[in-house]
């Protein structure tokens, strides 16, 4: 039996597809919004940290087949938005790390 | 951008073997030809490229014509190396018959670069607006460049052609290719670093500030009018100071501290930049004295401006932008089915701090052979210069040969399917 894809695996899944500039996996850099989970539909909301960036397309089809490829998922939809807008307050620790960017607290 | 790279060698080769000139006048024909090699050969070509692949990018909209872009090309190689050839012998007929499909080309990537500005509101962002001027900017170069041609044979213009020359050379240089970097770099710069553009005023301000000290200069040096060169100079150089103020700006703010070496590249080049600029100001406010009169100050002006300036500032974006468009090319399709390098993992950093170090080395060997009329430090310079240039073109060989050999990479547990 296939196991039911939840928000922690999902966002487990989305962590092998990095960003071609900074090498940094989409979850690390922060541009996944939302994850929805139901009867193995996965529901993902991401954005990009810039709207110019050339590989957009690439990026967010590469996201839904990486779902798509998941064990128990029947549809995967990626929605790309630009509200809120990126910033770098949503980088995670470790991407932050990795930048050698060290904010002040 | 392979018949640049091309260019690339064939114009380092030529400055070893002819590194000579440096201790010439400026306006030699071998020097002229050697220039043109560099400028018309390497650096138009390379930056029609990034403009016809980063119009799209930076505005949002898809270019207006690939066919026209296609046709441009083609007439530029062709026209390109004629004119360069015909500059070897100095043979000005030629040179003006071989100019024809390179204006014809300039007026397609202009018309190109219009048609797709037009799409959008250009006047409302200086990025956009930059691109606009450096295209007419380029125009009325090459334009003023088929004319010095056909007046060098049948002389009917009344000007000094030296006077000429250096109108035509600040067209090109100044009002094609620093136009277009104080747009561009303020939408690259933040894009490769996660910074940002801390002051919008300052960008508009540099641009048009530029723009206005251009458009006296151009005619100023062309007519020799010693007072407006002077009041357009500090004019000009107000406007680049701005634009260099808000790069180091939004260089600062960046959240991706290392720099990569196309972008230490990139902002070197910007700072020599800023240090031909000052040079050319001291020129322009001492044009007419005899200070002003020893060649050495316009051989210095221009291998700073060109070596040391512009050449670094396209080859760094050349260290980011190739990795990326074979990335798009190879590994694009690939994301989400199987494992990707990132496009930053596809050059050999070793092989770009080689090129930074030689370069810079070359380039003050150069400039001190210059200063000094000595052909051995010439002769070195360029040597090392051209090194430097060797390991940057064996690594945008190893980054295309991802075209031909993907590689291939063990997949991560983030993609493996989880264990049921």
């Amino acid at each position: 039996m296939n196991p039911t894809p939840d928000e922690t695996s999902v966002r487990h899944t989305l962590s092998g597809i990095l960003d071609p500039e900074f090498g940094l996996s989409i979850v690390e850099l922060g541009l996944i919004y939302s994850v929805d989970c139901h009867d193995g539909v996965v529901h993902v909301t991401m954005t990009l940290t810039t709207p110019a960036c050339p590989a957009s397309g690439y990026l967010v089809e590469g996201a839904r087949a990486a779902l798509a490829a998941m064990p128990g998922v029947r549809e995967a939809l990626v929605n790309l938005v630009w509200e809120p807008p990126w910033s770098p307050a949503m980088l995670s620790e470790s991407a932050r790390s990795a930048l050698g960017w060290n904010p002040p607290r | 951008m392979a018949f640049g790279l091309a260019w690339l060698a064939v114009g380092a080769v030529w400055l070893v073997a002819r590194s000579d000139l440096l201790a010439t006048h400026h306006a030699v024909p071998g020097t002229v030809a050697l220039v043109h090699a560099w400028v018309l050969g390497f650096l138009l070509p390379v930056t029609f490229g990034a403009v016809y692949q980063l119009l799209p990018v930076v505005l949002g909209v898809s270019l207006a014509s690939t066919r026209r872009a296609w046709i441009h090309c083609g007439l530029h190689a062709i026209g390109a190396t004629g004119v360069v050839a015909a500059m070897a012998i100095w043979r000005m007929e030629l040179v003006a018959a071989a100019a024809v499909p390179v204006v014809i080309g300039v007026i397609l990537f202009a018309d190109n670069v219009w048609r797709t500005l037009a799409r959008t509101h250009p006047w409302r962002d200086p990025v956009a607006l930059a691109f606009a001027l450096a295209a007419g900017w380029l125009v009325a170069t090459v334009l003023a460049g088929g004319l010095l041609a056909i007046n060098r044979r049948w002389f009917f213009l009344t000007l000094s052609p030296l006077a000429l020359l250096r109108a035509h050379a600040h067209l090109g240089i100044a009002g094609f290719f620093l136009t277009l970097l104080q747009g561009a770099a303020f939408r690259l710069v933040p894009m490769f670093t996660l910074g940002e553009v801390r002051n919008w005023r300052r960008v508009w301000t540099g641009l048009l500030a530029t723009q206005l000290g251009l458009a006296g200069l151009v005619p100023a040096l062309a007519w020799e009018w010693h007072g407006l060169e002077a009041w357009s100079a500090i004019v000009l150089t107000g406007g680049i100071a701005l634009s260099g103020w808000e790069l180091t700006a939004t260089l600062a703010s960046r959240r991706k501290r290392p720099l990569a070496p196309g972008l230490r590249g990139f902002a070197g080049g910007a700072a020599l930049l800023g240090v031909a600029t000052a040079t050319g100001l001291g020129l322009a406010l001492a044009a007419g004295r005899p200070a002003a009169d020893d060649p050495r100050w316009a051989v210095l002006y221009g291998t700073v401006a060109l070596l040391g300036g512009l050449v670094p500032m396209v080859l760094g974006m050349l260290c980011k932008i190739v990795p990326f468009l074979v990335w798009l090319r190879v590994y694009a399709p690939r994301l989400g089915r199987r494992p990707t390098p990132p496009a930053t993992g596809l050059a050999w950093p070793a092989l770009e701090h080689t090129w930074l170090g030689l370069h810079g080395l070359g380039l003050a060997v150069l400039l001190a052979g210059v200063t000094t009329i000595n052909a051995f430090w010439l002769r070195l310079g360029a040597g090392l210069l051209a090194a430097g240039i060797g390991a940057l073109l064996v690594n945008l060989g190893l980054v295309f040969a991802h075209l031909r050999h993907a590689r291939e990479l063990p997949v991560p547990s983030a993609l493996q399917p989880a264990a049921s």
